[in-house]
């Protein structure tokens, strides 16, 4: 059955009507006990039901503490970095602090290509939260190396290196 | 495990000593290069792929990686797990030779053989043990052979890596300081962690190679 399940999603007409359908499907098929008995088939089938199982499967990787898993979809969906604090990305970083490495480089890389004050803003106050990361995993060497690169690429972005000083990331 | 999509690495060398690596469809078609990340999810060399420029060749959009990237990129055969990934035949014999090029140079495992001005950084034997002849005789990349191709490799592998090392960083300071004749106020050769230089003051003007040398860096 779970093999249909991509072909009867595309014959719907609207999103809406597929995360219905996805949401009243999860319900029928009482996706908590399977998530307890037989993790393996609910994944495939929530894989089968991707994008609209995103929320479930996210739910999924959390509670059976599949960290890896649940950093290469966040990677894969593009969610932001202030979406991610509310889904777990603290549970994350205390588990399993190097999963969260990648989603903070290319949290923080994607908020300084914005280029206006509020993003560099945001980009600063994670970058602090990536030094202190680095430092619980004490390669405080690859930090250093990371952000002497990260400055020489920025250097003509002076409002990006204003907001730097002012978060003292750099020497005023 | 289902996969949600299905990849294809592409490597190219590059005239500049890099490689050229770039995404296509199962179809062959190019795909967004943002999709790249994924490629680059675990890969901690270049920062997760934050890193490394990203260029247009041959109407592909991908990303360029020093010779020591590409090798630690494909060393672990650790990618995104979501993704079903196929590899070209450079990126396949990447992904076979990278494991043992790695731990090399990582372990200090090379000796360098001097020809006048220029170096050479011999590859241990381990490598060479790693595959049949025949592996070493097959063309990689337009009528060159996986054994050319590992020899030049290695010498970009140990360079890049060297150039990262602290060590060959102090030796550029030192470079500097007997072309250039001096050093910043705080900067003073004993503050380098080295002997005083003028023991080598001899060889003021000569290249860093020469001084690489005399040094007999290892990591």
């Amino acid at each position: 059955m779970k093999e249909k399940l991509p072909a009867y999603l595309d014959s719907l007409t609207s999103p809406y009507h597929k995360r219905t359908f996805v949401e009243d499907f999860l319900r029928f098929i009482d996706a908590p006990w399977l998530a307890e008995n037989r993790p393996h088939l609910l994944e495939d089938v929530l894989f089968q039901l991707f994008p609209y199982s995103y929320s479930v499967l996210h739910e999924f990787y959390i509670i059976t503490e599949h960290y890896q898993k649940w950093t290469e979809l966040q990677l894969l969906i593009g969610a932001e970095l202030e979406e991610l604090e509310q889904m777990g990305l603290k549970k994350l970083e205390k588990a399993s602090p190097e999963c969260a490495l990648p989603l903070y480089h290319w949290g923080i890389s994607e908020l300084i290509e914005r280029k206006n004050r509020s993003s560099y803003q945001r980009a600063v106050k994670y970058l602090k939260k990536l030094r202190r990361l680095y430092k619980k995993l004490k390669r405080e060497q690859d930090w250093e190396r990371y952000w002497a690169g990260l400055q020489e690429k920025t250097k003509r972005l002076r409002a990006f290196h204003e907001e730097c000083r002012k978060g003292k990331l750099i020497d005023a | 495990m289902l996969k949600l999509k299905t990849l294809t690495v592409h490597t190219m060398p590059f005239e500049d000593d890099r490689f050229f690596v770039f995404l296509t469809s199962d179809s062959g078609k190019a795909v967004d290069y943002s999709l790249g990340k994924q490629l680059f999810l675990w890969h901690q060399e270049s920062f997760f792929g934050t890193e490394l420029e990203v260029k247009e060749a041959d109407g592909m959009k991908g990303f360029m990686l020093s010779a020591w990237q590409w090798i630690s990129l494909l060393k672990n055969d650790r990618f995104h797990s979501f993704i079903q990934w196929h590899f070209d035949p450079l990126t396949q014999y990447g992904l076979s030779v990278a494991p043992v090029l790695y731990e090399a140079v990582v372990n200090g495992e090379f000796s360098p053989v001097f020809h006048e001005t220029d170096i050479y950084w011999e590859p241990p034997a381990a490598v060479w043990e790693e595959f049949n002849p025949d592996f070493w005789e097959q063309d990689v990349w337009k009528g060159i052979s996986a054994k050319k191709m590992t020899i030049d490799l290695f010498q970009r592998c140990v360079h890049d890596f060297l150039s990262h090392s602290p060590v060959f960083q102090k030796l550029h300071e030192i470079a500097d300081y007997l072309q250039n004749g001096k050093l910043s106020a705080d900067r003073s050769p004993i503050l380098l962690g080295r002997r005083p230089l003028s023991p080598m003051g001899r060889f003021r003007g000569r290249s860093c190679s020469v001084l690489y040398r005399l040094a007999s860096v290892r990591t």
